[in-house]
């Protein structure tokens, strides 16, 4: 590799380790409170927000407006809002009916918006779709900090995080105030997945959530040894995926997510093999035992 | 024209590909970057960021731009957008 190449490849890399930092850690929430797709949800949310601020006069049609932004923000919001009312009514109806329903929805509104828009509108459908390559340092940058200051955010309060996400009727019990964290947990959340997927598009970013904390499940049970594993996997399969896009010429973000399946698939068939050889620890704790109680 | 920044539509282009055009853009001091109104502008945009060229959106068809109402104003319409876009080029580089 000469020094051009790894000058072009330093971005897209440090965008998937900022990636990593912040996905592998909610993904150990999303996949506790039972809620894989709301990733995708809010940001088509997101996008939907995006469309109907371009029809209003306000925005001039011009889907760069500061505007633009807000109202997107705005819309995230509302489907944070709309996430944390939808649990604790004991109903039968699952919460990933809801999420499918909103995404469904969004979707279709998103296209009814557009479908009214005089200008502009084809950029929107490119909101779902980046080219991790393409990213550049300023956006690096600008992602690593928003980031930080909601990893810090989640530290602070991250006894209330993951008491809700691990242990939901603990923390009813408690008298904890689930719709409000549930609210700051999804509006957070939505936060940062709408930039995400800005830069590295849906696929990539819902392997960035989902394969290192299924891969971590794998192998452990306390949240600490779940976040070591799945930032070591991410990581990890950042770079191999990087190395084999460039040295196979194949695209960048579909090789990071295929090498996200190869190396789950990896640690899994492993597992047995490790579980027969260690006389304790791993194979005697159950899977899904509540580390909090 | 001396390459595609997209060589299959809406496939993202490999790393491979992107760093031979901009390499070989940079050899040929090539001014511009064309992209219909259509494909997203990340991509364009990154590869104008490391060679210096400017990216263009022009209409492809009538209608595409409010002013542009047939076959020949397109064309006025189009050379305009490269007249200025290359003026700009060139005024940046002295």
């Amino acid at each position: 590799m000469d020094s051009a190449t790894l000058a072009f490849l330093a971005a897209p890399f440090v965008a998937s380790l900022i990636l990593t930092g912040i996905h592998a850690y909610l993904g150990v929430h999303v996949i506790e409170r039972g809620v894989i797709f709301v990733d995708l949800s809010l940001a088509q949310i997101a996008a939907l927000g995006a469309a109907i601020a371009i029809l209003l006069p306000m925005t001039g049609g011009d889907p760069h407006a500061p505007a633009v932004y807000w109202i997107s923000l705005g819309f995230t919001f509302i489907g944070a809002a709309v996430f944390s009312t939808i649990r604790g009514h004991r109903a039968r109806i699952p919460q990933e009916a809801i999420i499918g329903i909103c995404y469904a929805v969004a979707s279709a509104a998103a296209i009814l918006a557009m479908s009214k828009a005089t200008s502009e509108s084809e950029h929107l459908k490119d909101m779902l779709v980046g080219n991790i390559l393409a990213v550049s340092w300023d956006e690096v940058a600008k992602t690593a900090a928003l980031y930080g200051a909601i990893g810090i955010f989640h530290y602070i309060f991250r006894k209330k995080f993951l008491a809700i996400s691990l242990d939901h009727e603990g923390a009813v019990a408690q008298g904890l105030s689930v719709r409000f964290w549930d609210f700051l947990f999804y509006a957070s959340f939505g936060f940062v997945v709408t930039s995400s997927v800005a830069i590295a598009g849906v696929l990539l970013v819902f392997c960035y959530l989902i394969v290192p904390s299924v891969a971590a499940m794998l192998y452990a049970d306390t949240v600490g040894r779940r976040l070591a594993i799945g930032w070591t996997m991410g990581t990890i399969v950042s770079a191999i995926g990087v190395y084999l896009s460039l040295v196979l010429d194949l695209p960048t973000g579909a090789t990071i997510v295929c090498t996200f399946g190869i190396v789950l698939a990896v640690m899994a068939a492993v597992r047995p093999l490790i579980r027969r050889t260690s006389e304790s620890g791993i194979n005697r704790l159950p899977m899904r035992e509540s580390p909090v109680q | 024209m001396i390459g595609y920044v997209e060589p299959r539509p809406g496939i993202p282009p490999t790393p491979q590909h992107t760093l031979d055009l901009i390499s070989e853009m940079k050899r040929q001091n090539v001014p511009l970057v064309l992209v219909e109104p259509y494909f997203d502008l990340k991509t364009p945009n990154s590869i104008g960021r490391a060679t210096g060229a400017e990216v263009l959106v022009m209409p492809p068809s009538v209608g595409g731009v409010k002013e542009v109402t047939d076959y020949f104003k397109l064309f006025d319409y189009d050379i305009n957008l490269l007249i200025g876009a290359l003026k700009k080029v060139s005024t940046a580089s002295h």
